[in-house]
């Protein structure tokens, strides 16, 4: 007699994948192929035309561009500094957990607190950036072109400017978000073996760079997968700082205009639902192909123990 | 060949004392093996060698020269851990490059891409350099393979590869053994004597098993508490303990500890039994500590009355556990199968001539047999 006791055990987590998942995917894609509007009563079949828009109009255009500058800094920065920053912890004695707590606060901080609170530091007049920089003007820093015409036509609007928007919010997702890669890194650290060390110092690994190139960063490989993948999908899914600082149009000359702000813009705002699941499906394709290809690139090379 | 020496070597771990003031002399091509229980410093004892622990007092001196502020990388010394510690990420081949890479390429023929280029001919010569290693290992065939594709007892020699590669000063293990299963244990105890006779460097062994010990090393230091209490050849600590605790601690079964006193004549009695010992023991009144090893029992008409409450065939030998009333701890004896009485019978327990050795109740060995003086020792 056959069992099915299998099913049973799979069967719930199933349900649950496909129900909360895979349908809500399916129907998103449906979406994308029509002109529907929450309220209407039906909607009709418009085809390609959603995606052919997303490809063509220079809004989306300027929405990938905000999208892509934002990733590429970003997930790069937040993983190097999250391991230069474990790294640094990892090898003090004393102030370890002092500066593991400082490192973490903005991770956990509300992103819409903060928000606020950098929102009067860039502010272009009474912040403080702006107002450290200007103690600086008359002196030898004024030998740096940059420093010199922010002195003579006033420092730049960080949040507001068009050229410094997207990369201010880069920044700030930078600090936001390497907390986050520097406790997984550390976790990662911990569980290097002593020995291998012992091992390599023995070998006649004398400078610290041989021993991380020996044996912490091979050590590292399955972590660092993880934290890109994670850094990846959470710098694509950059929501509610844009939404924060610009509830009105993603930024100067849409600068700012991210993706996942365009969905919520297009699809919610505005009640353009295919739309919005057109943007949706990009997007989904974006991560999935990105993910694909790192852990490609990454996997070849990586040990797992 | 280059000659060991600790002098003085202290250790302690916050409030513990690990070692205490522990003097060494490793002679130059032997293979000496520091056993001890768990916990005895054996291990502390070789890490400060290696210098991966900074010792809290003494000297640790290679060739004559002071060594113990050179870090570990300078010292010339190879190691086997317990766990091998391969880089897992590297394979066989690699794993065994890594040291001979560290120390003859200079830092631009380490880069990636660019030192390749720059140093083809160099890399050629260390790669046959481990070959010529994995030859002699018998792991040539292996050099290809990731540690996570090995067995134990191949990953076992790849550290041991990784080790001699180098050609170093002294090769340090770490209890090498104690992840393998038993028969390979053996095995590799007569494989690692063997490459000890054919390299003639020398090995500094660490164990806590007696028998790894007793089999491999030239000669052994026992260490109890973080002292050495013994050091010499295995089989003359073996015959000729100092203390009750080597005596206890070597030999496996253990040797039989025996209340036992010495009487108003000077005749060494265990429950009214005479053991017969040809010394007299003059100044020694009370009570002693007998020793007698399993193989120094022997069945006989007279000895102490016991019956036997185990028996252990070993197929050459049956160990006998005789319960003799009066006596907390049955007796072991051996004796040849064809002797051996079945579990339960009664038996007579008789000591060999002269074989009981006799501790003075703090432990300590009273020696006299040529002399044929007490001494306390």
């Amino acid at each position: 007699m056959r069992s099915y006791a299998h099913m049973w055990f799979i069967g719930p987590a199933l349900f649950l994948m496909v129900v909360i998942l895979l349908l809500p995917i399916g129907v998103a894609g449906a979406l994308s192929f029509t002109d529907y509007s929450l309220g209407n009563a039906g909607a009709d079949f418009v085809g390609l035309k959603n995606y052919v828009q997303i490809f063509t109009r220079s809004t989306y255009e300027k929405m990938f561009g905000a999208t892509f500058r934002y990733v590429f800094v970003v997930v790069p920065l937040t993983v190097g500094l999250g391991l230069g920053a474990a790294l640094l912890i990892n090898s003090l004695g004393r102030f370890g957990d002092f500066y593991k707590t400082i490192y973490f606060l903005p991770v956990m901080a509300a992103l819409i607190a903060m928000a606020i609170v950098w929102e009067f530091a860039l502010h272009p007049t009474i912040g403080f950036v702006n107002t450290t920089l200007e103690r600086g003007c008359g002196t030898w820093l004024e030998a740096w072109g940059w420093y010199a015409h922010g002195c003579a036509e006033g420092f730049p609007l960080w949040l507001t400017d068009r050229a410094y928007a997207i990369w201010t919010v880069a920044f700030i997702g930078v600090w936001q978000g390497f907390g986050f890669n520097m406790v997984l890194y550390l976790a990662g650290l911990t569980s290097i073996p002593r020995e291998l060390y012992h091992a390599a110092e023995l070998d006649g690994a004398k400078t610290g760079w041989q021993r991380f190139r020996l044996v912490t960063w091979p050590m590292l490989g399955p972590t660092t997968v993880f934290v890109v993948t994670i850094s990846l999908i959470r710098s694509f899914q950059v929501f509610d700082m844009v939404e924060a600082f610009y509830p009105q149009g993603g930024g100067p000359s849409k600068s700012v205009y991210v993706m996942m702000f365009a969905i919520y813009e297009k699809g919610i705002q505005q009640n353009l639902m295919g739309i919005g699941a057109a943007i949706t499906v990009v997007f989904l394709g974006f991560v999935m192909v990105l993910t694909l290809i790192q852990r490609r690139l990454v996997e070849r090379r990586t040990h797992y123990v | 060949m280059t000659e060991i020496a600790l002098r003085g070597i202290a250790k302690s771990f916050g409030e513990t004392p690990v070692l205490n003031g522990v003097d060494l002399t490793v002679r130059p091509g032997e293979f000496l093996t520091l056993v001890g229980p768990s916990g005895c410093g054996k291990s502390t004892l070789l890490r400060i060698l290696a210098g991966l622990e900074a010792a809290d007092a003494g000297q640790v001196q290679i060739g004559g020269q002071d060594v113990t502020t050179v870090r570990p990388a300078a010292r010339n010394l190879a190691m086997v851990f317990q766990s091998y510690a391969l880089y897992p990420h590297l394979s066989v081949a690699d794993n065994m490059l890594t040291p001979l890479k560290l120390r003859d390429l200079g830092r631009v023929e380490n880069l990636p891409l660019i030192g390749p280029l720059v140093s083809r001919g160099k890399r050629a010569g260390l790669r046959a350099e481990v070959q010529r290693t994995a030859e002699i290992l018998k792991i040539d065939h292996l050099l290809g393979r990731k540690p996570g594709q090995l067995s134990g007892g191949q990953r076992q020699r790849v550290a041991l590869g990784r080790a001699m590669v180098r050609q170093p000063v002294a090769f340090l293990m770490d209890e090498p053994l104690s992840n393998l299963d038993a028969a390979l244990r053996v095995h590799m105890r007569a494989e690692l004597s063997q490459l000890h006779r054919s390299l003639g460097t020398t090995f500094i062994y660490v164990t806590h098993d007696q028998a790894e010990a007793l089999t491999m090393s030239d000669r052994m230091a026992v260490m109890m508490g973080g002292d050495i209490l013994q050091l010499g050849a295995p089989g003359a600590i073996y015959d000729d303990p100092d203390t009750v605790q080597v005596a206890g601690f070597i030999g496996s079964p253990k040797i039989n500890l025996i209340p036992g006193e010495v009487d108003g004549a000077g005749a060494l009695r265990i429950l009214g039994y005479r053991v017969p010992v040809d010394m007299e023991l003059r100044n020694t009144r009370g009570p002693v500590t007998v020793g007698l090893r399993p193989e120094h029992l022997t069945p006989a008409a007279n000895g102490l009355a016991g019956r036997v409450v185990h028996r252990e065939n070993l197929g050459s030998d049956v160990f006998l556990h005789v319960g003799v009333e009066g006596l907390e701890q049955p007796l072991t004896m051996r004796v040849p199968p064809a002797q051996a009485p079945a579990a339960g019978a009664p038996i007579r327990c008789a000591a060999k001539q002269d074989c009981a050795m006799i501790f003075a109740p703090g432990g300590k060995r009273l020696r006299l047999p040529q002399a044929r003086t007490a001494v306390v020792a």
